[in-house]
């Protein structure tokens, strides 16, 4: 909109007097973000948008506060009716209020400052509008003033700013320290470790950043800690604070460290910008609770870390009576944390429909936190010196693993897995989640170990001058580095094949089967010829203890992989068209480090991406095309016609392919309740809901290349015209198959649990993560 | 032509299980009490009413007008089953012999140590929801207080145990054998009692030790311990701080908005969990069930006590144990209806149709819904079973009668020449006689 000085619109400009607004009380209670602000109820207030520039300018007659310019920032949010923050002093009244995001901690530049320069001088920065409106700068009185204060708003604090002309950019990355990988470990490197995360330039006290934000409430004591501040220039150079039992503030440090680690890794290999949903930040919280636990709550996104006195019968290393955190565990945070990362992408993986479910969700969870540890080269260098001549047969990396959890008594699981006999009698018989996830988790061990093996065989044999056999005693620091670093990285390529599998997988109902078929398909689109044979020695070492789908004539690679569709199937033919190039667009520009590429494309472009409503509307477009696209190859998709069919996932996913280029692919999941095949004695809210999913990969040309179905049986007014589709009765079978086991599996569930005869609500939904974690594992007792 | 007959009398305590059988043969009767208890919620009348009516019953059956008792089984250590048991009336009552299940045996050490867990979970639990401070945001849901009903039907029992164990003071008029059972030793599970003809067949609990976990009760609520390892479990009221004050936050307001408001999303209520681990230490106890038929003649009647699940696979897996249900004429539901409580292999496979069901039940409001199960009372039904009810006294058949609300009752004839069905041989192990038994006291009245 024009100001009143005429041309374009530049920025808000808000206006405070300090004897409404208490700045004083607003500095003691420790904040320095302003939330909201009230605005007239005129035409201007609401004019202003999301997005839109805003300044603060705070009044008065007295030099404390100094009158001026007080903070820059942007808005947040409309203006609408509502009560202002507490510092106001007639709070309890009702105004018109705009969101805001902004920092206020000093005047930034006197009223005088500001009068003198030309452009400014009559500006409604100097001068205050009448009636209460906020004041509106032009474009050219706004460059002016981001000139005057460049960088100002930036970086928080530190005096020194002033005098670096031009202005420094942000650190890419923030160094911080843990424990390695927690207190009373004996771990191979020392006590601490340094992990370098994203650096958030908006990080607030907490720490609260764009993903995470550290909750440090206490339920049992009804108390909060102190939150750390980690922009603190005293933070900042020191590296992060050096751990502490005593200082809950390290606490906080190391659980934002460790997550924002953990989730920086799944970025990378899942090659997209992950996001939770809508403005949600996954929620830690470090000493929730006193009592041997810590778990993920998917209802309010949350991971819950509880703390507890040691006993005599504790497995590990410490002192009756000693206090335990289990927020120092980075092994806890790193599998809590991707629990959380696994329910965002695959919410139906918390229902138990069958025994494979949650021991996906607990194999998966170890495998990162166990895998974790291999990114610290010096903890991994350790381990490879301590094995000495031995190296061929990996000990020490074998300790790594069988350290894996051990002061906390997690891992059990995984230490018995990894001494079990290699027999799929075992598997077979694993029922408890940890236990049998545990077995997964030790077949990838078991191919890392091989790989690296592999790796090493030609540095050994230079070592030693072609005899392959290592002299006793140390080993030479240059090969142990080199061996080192081939651990270091095969343990990232076994992740990677892993993770990526992710977006292969099913929607719902998902089975080890399901996982080893999603490992070769995602793998064999990037590394068909499988030059490493990584593939074929993870899926051996599956093999060997039973991991594999149900059915499967071989485990070639053409056999495991998912099915290409029986006929061509292509999104372009989705009528009304789906916009794809957008979505690839968009998903390009949220690859952006910075974050800020959609944000100048909009203003450069002129195509406004990163607009929220222009996006939310594309969305919805696309979503209604791709809604009417399934309905029309229901069957096809292992999905019945005649029902509605909710699109619950698109997103393209930018891979590293074999041959160094990135490899675009769109991934769409499609999900349907069946009512109809649900227990009707039940209301629809109180039952195992059934359903059918199906996940789609596809070209960025739009051309299907795998469908990976979970169906159900079709109706029988469906099932009437499909005499002659081979796919569509071979899903229908599939699919009666499915529901049958699901049902026995269901019903077995109830029969062994003791509340079944009070209530009739089914067992399944009483089955959650916080029970999954008790320690021993409720679930395990309930059996 | 009638060999015996047999009555079995409910009397109607509301959510509880009250049962005289009573064996006429010729001019002999034999008479065994099978529980007297009632849940605090859903009590029909008060207990003491019934343990009242019950002597008077006794008193009226008697020539010389002292009440007496072949056998009193108390089949678990729920209020529900045993709470009677703590009125001092019984006092009248002469008694010969006490059956109750070998978890109550204080000379075995497996027992012990069985119950010893039980008990202390069940105070752990109910010390845990009065004062954990954790548990305040719990406190006053539906599920906290079921979690704490359950806590409370599992603990103080202790003055009826002592009735019936003999202990503290409290005692029937006679000093009853106490039997604990089943034994170890096989033929001491078949008693013969009564006259000729009449055994009763003792399946369960099982005594295998792999099958003892079904007994086990919860280690844990969520988080908590509940087992013996946890030394604040026991300590709950000293809560100390966990950081120097200065970590503290003095003032909460001065916190961002962004956190309280996280604050308030995040769930630190535990009474699913509470309610989950409470009803892990109901089965456990229920799971001690004395299960047992009672044989005349090859007519069978089936008190199965609570058993659940687990507890019935125990019998069910024996095909000794299937055959005496098959052809049951009486059924006693098994935990008040619930869906665990009786297998539907029991009532759509093996029960042949037709045997009568008597169904100890007084409406609970929190579980009105499931308890009767629906389908369990559909399945007797398509079974042609007659199902007699304590709520809804009614006499479905001649051979029911109804005393007002006090009491109903079924009376069965029993030929002798009748060829028992599905009859498990006698002769492969003779049954022994309940005099018999070493340290028996007192002859069987009448």
């Amino acid at each position: 909109m024009a100001g009143p000085a005429g041309g374009p619109f530049g920025a808000w400009v808000l206006w405070g007097d300090p004897l409404e607004w208490d700045l004083e009380l607003f500095r003691s209670a420790g904040s320095n973000e302003l939330e909201s602000w009230p605005v007239g109820e005129g035409r201007r207030a609401a004019a202003m948008a999301v997005g839109d520039p805003v300044v603060l300018v705070l009044t008065g007659e007295q030099d404390d506060p100094a009158p001026g310019l007080w903070g820059v920032g942007r808005v947040t949010g409309r203006a609408r009716s509502g009560r202002p923050d507490q510092f106001w002093r007639e709070r309890a009244k009702r105004r018109t209020l705009v969101g805001v995001e902004m920092v206020v901690e000093r005047v930034l530049l006197g009223i005088s400052d500001l009068a003198r320069v030309e452009v400014l001088a009559a500006s409604e920065l100097v001068v205050r509008p009448p009636g209460g409106e906020p004041g509106v700068l032009t474009s050219a009185q706004w460059t002016a003033l981001r000139d005057l204060v460049q960088g100002v708003a930036v970086a928080s604090s530190g005096a020194g700013r002033v005098w670096n002309r031009p202005p420094l950019s942000l650190p890419m990355r923030r160094l911080l320290r843990t424990y390695a990988f927690d207190p009373t470990s004996t771990r191979l490197s020392g006590e601490y470790l340094i992990v370098d995360v994203p650096f958030e330039a908006s990080l607030r006290p907490g720490p609260m950043g764009e993903l995470v934000q550290v909750v440090d409430f206490d339920a049992t004591r009804k108390c909060w800690y102190e939150p750390v501040d980690l922009n603190d220039p005293t933070i900042l150079a020191r590296g992060g604070l050096r751990p502490a039992e005593h200082d809950p503030r390290t606490h906080q440090q190391v659980v934002y460290a460790v997550s924002m680690s953990v989730l920086e890794r799944f970025e990378r290999f899942a090659g997209r910008r992950f996001r939770w949903r809508g403005t949600e930040r996954l929620k830690l919280v470090p000493h929730a609770f006193d009592g041997r636990n810590a778990f993920f709550d998917a209802a309010s996104n949350a991971v819950m870390f509880g703390y507890y006195r040691a006993t005599r019968d504790d497995l590990g290393e410490h002192l009756p009576g000693q206090r335990i955190f289990t927020c120092l565990s980075s092994d806890i945070i790193a599998h809590e944390v991707t629990h959380a990362i696994m329910h965002r992408w695959r919410p139906c993986f918390s229902e138990a429909t069958n025994p494979d479910v949650f021991a996906w969700h607990e194999a998966f969870a170890d495998l990162v936190a166990l895998f974790q540890h291999f990114v610290h080269f010096d903890v991994v260098r350790a381990a490879v010196a301590s094995s000495a001549g031995d190296l061929r047969k990996s000990t020490g990396l074998l300790d790594l693993a069988r350290e894996f959890g051990s002061s906390t008594g997690r891992g059990a699981a995984l230490r018995s897995a990894l001494e079990a006999e290699r027999s799929p009698a075992a598997f077979r018989a694993a029922t408890e989640p940890h236990q049998r996830g545990a077995f997964f988790v030790a077949a990838v061990f078991e191919a890392f170990v091989t790989m690296h093996q592999r790796a090493i065989g030609d540095l050994i044999r230079i070592a030693t001058g072609g005899s392959g056999v290592l002299p006793p005693g140390q080993l030479q620091s240059d090969l142990v580095n080199r061996v080192t670093k081939e651990a270091v990285m095969v343990a990232d390529t076994l992740l990677g094949v892993v993770v990526r599998a992710f977006d292969y997988l099913p929607d719902v109902d998902v089975t080890f089967g399901d996982v080893v078929r999603a490992i070769v398909t995602a793998d064999h689109l990037l590394y068909p010829d499988d030059g490493g044979r990584l593939r074929g020695t993870l899926v051996e070492a599956m093999r060997a203890r039973g991991i594999y789908p149900e059915g499967v004539t071989s485990l070639a690679d053409d056999a495991l992989m998912w099915p290409a569709p029986d006929r061509p199937l292509s999104l372009r033919d989705a009528e009304p068209p789906i916009d794809l190039s957008r979505l690839i667009v968009s998903a390009t520009l949220n690859l952006d480090a910075s974050g800020r590429a959609a944000w100048a494309m909009g203003s450069e472009g002129g195509t406004p991406l990163g607009d929220r409503k222009r996006d939310r509307d594309e969305e919805q477009e696309r979503y209604t095309s791709l809604n009417i696209w399934a309905r029309r190859n229901a069957v096809e998709l292992g999905l019945e016609p005649t029902q509605p069919i909710a699109v619950v996932g698109v997103h393209v996913a930018y891979r590293q392919a074999q041959d160094r280029q990135p490899h675009p692919e769109i991934v769409i999941q499609f999900r349907q309740r069946r009512l109809d095949l649900e227990d009707p004695n039940l209301s629809a809210d109180d039952r195992v809901q059934v359903k059918a999913g199906t996940t789609l990969i596809a070209g960025v040309d739009g051309q299907v290349l795998h469908v990976v179905v979970k169906p159900l049986p079709f109706t029988s007014q469906t099932l009437e015209g499909l005499e002659h589709h081979d796919l569509g009765l071979s899903h229908h079978r599939a699919g009666s198959r499915r529901l049958s086991a699901m049902r026995s599996w269901l019903g077995q569930l109830d029969a062994d649990d003791a509340l079944t005869a009070w209530t009739g609500e089914p067992a399944a939904l009483r089955l959650d993560f916080a029970a999954l974690h008790a320690d021993p594992p409720a679930w395990e007792v309930s059996r | 032509m009638t060999a015996a007959s047999v009555t079995v009398r409910m009397y109607n305590v509301g959510f509880g299980d009250s049962f005289v059988v009573t064996l006429t043969q010729d001019d002999r009767v034999w008479r065994m009490l099978v529980d007297c208890g009632v849940h605090w919620q859903g009590q029909a009348r008060p207990i003491a009413e019934t343990v009242q009516a019950i002597i008077a019953d006794l008193k009226a059956a008697s020539p010389d007008g002292v009440p007496r008792l072949d056998v009193v089984a108390a089949t678990h250590h729920h209020a529900d089953h045993i709470a009677g048991f703590a009125r001092d009336e019984w006092e009248q009552v002469e008694v010969s012999q006490v059956w109750l299940p070998f978890v109550e045996d204080g000379s075995d050490p497996t027992a012990v140590a069985l119950r010893t867990r039980q008990e202390l979970t069940a105070h752990r639990l109910l010390g845990l929801m009065s004062n954990h401070p954790a548990l305040g945001a719990s406190r006053g849901t539906a599920s906290f207080k079921a979690a704490q009903e359950f806590a409370v039907n599992s603990s103080r029992n202790a003055e009826a145990a002592d009735r019936l164990l003999g202990r503290r003071g409290r005692r029937f008029a006679t000093v009853p054998t106490i039997r604990f059972l089943p034994s170890l030793t096989p033929a001491e599970n078949r008693i013969s009692v009564g006259g000729r003809g009449a055994t009763v067949h003792v399946l369960g609990p099982s005594r295998d030790p792999a099958e003892l976990k079904l007994m086990d009760p919860p280690a844990n609520v969520a988080w908590l311990r509940l087992d013996a390892g946890d030394p604040e479990a026991s300590d709950l009221a000293a809560v100390e701080p966990l950081f120097d004050d200065d970590y503290i936050v003095a003032d909460p307001r001065r916190l961002s908005p962004d956190l309280k408001r996280a604050r308030g999303s995040l769930r630190f209520t535990l009474d699913e969990q509470l309610l989950a681990a409470s009803s892990l230490l109901e089965r456990a106890v229920n799971n001690t069930s004395l299960f047992f038929v009672l044989e005349v003649f090859g007519t069978r009647f089936v008190f199965p006590g609570d058993a659940q699940h687990g507890a019935w696979q125990h019998v069910l897996g024996d095909p000794q144990g299937r055959k005496l249900l098959a052809g049951a004429a009486f059924y006693k539901v098994g935990h008040h209806g619930s869906h665990n409580a009786t297998p539907k292999q029991f009532v759509e496979e093996i029960w042949r149709n037709g045997g009568y069901a008597m169904l100890p039940y007084g409406l609970v409001e929190r579980w009105k819904k499931t308890i009767p199960k629906p389908e369990l009372l559909a399945a007797l039904s398509a079974h042609e079973h007659p199902l007699v009810r304590a709520d809804q006294p009614e006499a479905v058949t001649p051979q029911v009668t109804v005393h007002e609300d006090l009491w109903t009752e079924i009376s069965f004839e029993v030929e002798e020449d009748r060829p028992p069905p599905g009859f498990v041989s006698d002769a492969d192990a003779p049954a022994v006689p309940a005099a018999d038994t070493a340290g028996a006291t007192g002859a069987s009245p009448s």
